[in-house]
């Protein structure tokens, strides 16, 4: 195909001189954040600012109510920064940072759910552990009503039919047992990545509702949402597409999703981390340490990477891009899939 | 132990269908990929009886697989259509008269008529003359938008009530990843349609191939030995589309129907109100669908003619020359905002085959 | 002959490459055989020789470093300092970490 002209340009230089910072104009710069160059204490300064802008925008109540937040944390680069919410603990009602542990995926590598709650306790912050085969328990369910999606008739009892329709054929399975059952049943990596999504997002739904949160706070950043938005649109889910990313649309009335780090880089968060000392914990993936082609979110975090290399503007024209989506009149009209919740 | 194909059951599998992944005889997979083809026309009522048909030859694999195919349906199942062959001469020697070579010999043995019209003809240059004088970084830019053109002009020369363009669903797949990587919200919306209308005396254009994946149209041209041109452009391929050729192709491995599922991604996108999108008009010099005063094979060609080709391409030269251009100044720096949106409606559906594209990234 | 006595740190999931050992005292001779000096670029083929346990293409891709890792020399941005072609100096910190969540 000959179009060059698609070709972004390399390396739009600025004319500013790359031998002084750009925000403070005096001292060396270190990094280079697309085509800004920092020091490392204004790039510090200019990242929380970032973070708390996209943060204030988005949450808020009518007062004088206080927001409610469940900020959900894996450990990852990203998660390190709950520690700033905390600082700002006096505005908000109610503050949870909820870990979803999904040691029984893994059973060779030793649980991070410790130490990250560890994290949480010395931020001051209350801490909500579960783990992944949770959504399979009955309690889990019963706090999380009321669960409107779920209901198939106004009169049946949503929690009741579930809870038949998942344990009708195995009464005594556990519920690791359950998880294991439903994993395996996708034979396809790919496959299994969408379950555990659609699992965690289930769950952190649930304990936004058990702690009467009204904002779930995630770490995507701008990076993983330009990743999500190819794969998604590789999986032919188009009508969802906004409601995944969060563009102007949400899946519950009640529940909306902030994502405080959408315009900022993978390398930033990591390189904030890097600065102020914050480790993260790095939890494995069901891609880890294999081939790239071993699965359609592997490969395409793998294109999205290797491209935002060679054309650095790559990933936010790609989230703009995706803003500007509004979900399908079909997608809205037609009712939510049972189990998944997905139009 | 050879399989039995999965269809018939009757014959030994041939192949394993890349759609599907289906074990298949021969024969089952000529009547599964003709009648898809045959059901996608039909499906969405592309022709109407009597109609005069140009299909847009290249002498590349999907033209070549498209005239055959269409001259089979259309003597199978009575579309009472009239097809003819236009092929665009670019000028581009070593690669266009080599290709212009196999699209003469199908001319004879689809029977077909044949209509070549050139760049030379309708805008004074061949590509190699462009080419001298641009450099190779934009030429493509030249060559997509006057391909564009040039095809119309061709149908109009037919008289032709339709154009049918060998786009593949891989193609199409390609361009709705580039459209977003780009940020193309205007094609985004619009390069998954089957058919752009004939509106203000375009002529409709359409792609039957739409959801025909391209390794089957391989398969079937060379199970059936068509006789067509398989070199490159020997004027640059692009970089940044490899990078999604190479992806999508990767994607196909893990899971064939994901072409498929990237054009049904593309069909439900809906655009926000409130996002800008070029308004539609013509273009006030030849008169041809634009998004601005002037289309933008006239301002290129503005351009060469006065020797300032970085017309149309770069923000300064369009800056420089402004003065000099008929067009109003607010509607020239429009195009310079977003030039992506200066080309057409109809012209957007060659997005996959045409240079026209943000060239201020 | 000069040597470098380097400190490698890796971090976001690489350490797995590494024998799960985040941080490497390393010396590296200050010239490569051609005389030139050591720079980055050695010091990348150097580490999948000496030091890498896990699969190279989870580390390397094209020459350099997969795309998503990222690189900091002595804290600054390796784009700045000219990437590969950095030539090394005695006690430089170089510090690898993965941006990645697949992988």
């Amino acid at each position: 195909m000959c179009d060059s002209a698609d070709q972004p340009a390399i390396g739009r230089h600025s004319k500013r001189s790359n031998n002084v910072c750009h925000k403070c104009l005096a001292a060396k710069p270190t990094l280079k954040i697309r085509h800004t160059y920092y020091c490392q204490s204004c790039f510090l300064k200019a990242f929380v600012t970032k973070v708390r802008v996209a943060l204030g925008k988005v949450l808020r109540v009518p007062p004088p109510a206080k927001p409610r937040v469940l900020v959900a944390i894996s450990g990852g680069h990203a998660s390190r920064k709950v520690d700033y919410l905390n600082t700002e603990k006096k505005k908000f009602e109610t503050l949870v940072a909820c870990h979803i542990d999904e040691g029984l995926l893994f059973p060779e590598i030793q649980s991070n759910a410790g130490t990250i709650k560890q994290w949480v306790m010395d931020c001051g912050i209350t801490y909500e552990g579960i783990s992944l085969e949770d959504v399979f328990k009955r309690e889990v369910m019963e706090e999380a009503r009321p669960l409107p999606w779920l209901c198939t008739s106004p009169t049946s009892d949503p929690v009741e039919s579930v809870y038949k329709a998942v344990f009708a054929h195995a009464p005594t399975l556990t519920p690791q047992a359950l998880l294991q059952q439903y994993l395996a049943s996708a034979t396809k990596l790919s496959t299994r990545e969408d379950l555990l999504w659609h699992l965690k997002q289930t769950l952190l739904h649930q304990m936004a509702r058990k702690h009467r949160c009204e904002f779930i706070v995630v770490g995507d950043t701008c990076t993983r949402l330009a990743v999500k938005a190819i794969a998604m649109t590789s999986k032919g889910r188009g009508y969802s597409l906004p409601f995944d990313l969060g563009s102007g649309a949400e899946w519950f009335q009640d529940v909306q999703f902030v994502r405080p780090f959408r315009d900022c880089m993978d390398r930033e968060v990591v390189l904030y981390n890097r600065f102020q000392g914050l480790e993260a914990v790095h939890t494995p993936s069901s891609t880890t340490g294999l081939p790239v082609k071993s699965s359609i979110d592997r490969l395409t975090e793998d294109f999205i990477k290797g491209l935002d290399r060679d054309f650095p503007s790559t990933t936010s024209t790609v989230v703009r891009t995706a803003a500007k989506l509004k979900p399908s009149q079909e997608a809205a009209q037609q009712p939510a899939c049972l189990l998944c919740r997905i139009v | 132990m050879p399989k039995q194909c999965e269809l018939c059951g009757a014959a030994k599998a041939a192949l394993r269908r890349p759609k599907t992944l289906q074990s298949i005889c021969k024969a089952c997979f000529y009547t599964v990929f003709e009648t898809e083809i045959h059901h996608t026309i039909v499906q969405n009522q592309l022709f109407q009886p009597g109609d005069r048909v140009a299909i847009g030859a290249s002498g590349g694999k999907d033209s070549t697989v498209l005239a055959y195919v269409l001259k089979t349906l259309n003597d199978r199942y009575k579309y009472g259509l009239n097809l003819f062959l236009l092929s665009v001469d670019e000028g581009i020697t070593g690669y266009r008269d080599d290709s212009l070579e196999t699209v003469k010999r199908n001319e004879q043995q689809y029977e077909l008529p044949l209509r070549i019209v050139s760049y030379q003809d309708l805008y004074g240059w061949t590509m190699d003359a462009i080419v001298k004088e641009v450099g190779r970084k934009n030429n493509c830019t030249f060559c997509g938008v006057f391909r564009r053109q040039a095809l119309d002009r061709g149908a109009m020369l037919l008289k032709a009530d339709h154009i049918v363009t060998g786009h593949n669903a891989d193609d199409i797949a390609e361009t709705v990843l580039m459209n977003i990587l780009r940020g193309d919200v205007a094609r985004l919306q619009r390069c998954t349609s089957i058919v752009t209308p004939g509106e203000d005396g375009c002529i409709p254009r359409s792609k039957p191939f739409k959801y025909t994946y391209e390794k089957e149209i391989v398969m079937y041209a060379y199970f059936k030995q068509l006789d067509y041109f398989s070199t490159e452009c020997i004027y640059s391929p692009n970089a940044y589309r490899g990078y999604a050729r190479a992806f999508l192709k990767d994607l196909e491995a893990i899971r064939p129907s994901a072409i498929i599922d990237i054009i049904h991604a593309g069909e439900s996108f809906e655009i926000r109100q409130g996002v800008k999108m070029p308004v539609q008009g013509t273009c006030q010099r030849c008169g041809y669908v634009s998004s601005n005063q002037l289309c933008k094979a006239c301002v290129l060609l503005e351009g060469l003619n006065r020797g300032l080709p970085q017309l149309g391409i770069s923000r300064s030269a369009l800056a420089k020359a402004r003065p000099h251009l008929p067009s109003s100044a607010p509607d020239a720096s429009k195009s310079e905002m977003a030039p992506a949106a200066t080309t057409s409606d109809v012209r957007q559906k060659d997005t996959v085959r045409t240079g026209i594209s943000t060239l201020d990234w | 002959m000069a040597s470098l006595a380097l400190t490698l740190e890796f971090g976001g999931g690489m350490e797995l490459l590494f024998g799960n050992v985040k941080t490497h005292k390393v010396t590296l001779p200050a010239h490569l055989a051609n005389d030139r000096p050591t720079n980055i670029k050695a010091l990348i083929g150097w580490i999948r020789d000496n030091l890498l346990q896990g699969k190279p293409e989870l580390f390397i891709s094209d020459g350099t470093v997969r795309p998503g890792i990222l690189v900091l020399i002595n804290d600054t941005d390796w784009e700045l300092e000219g990437e590969l072609d950095y030539e090394l100096k005695d006690r430089d910190t170089i510090v690898f970490i993965s941006t990645l969540h697949g992988g």
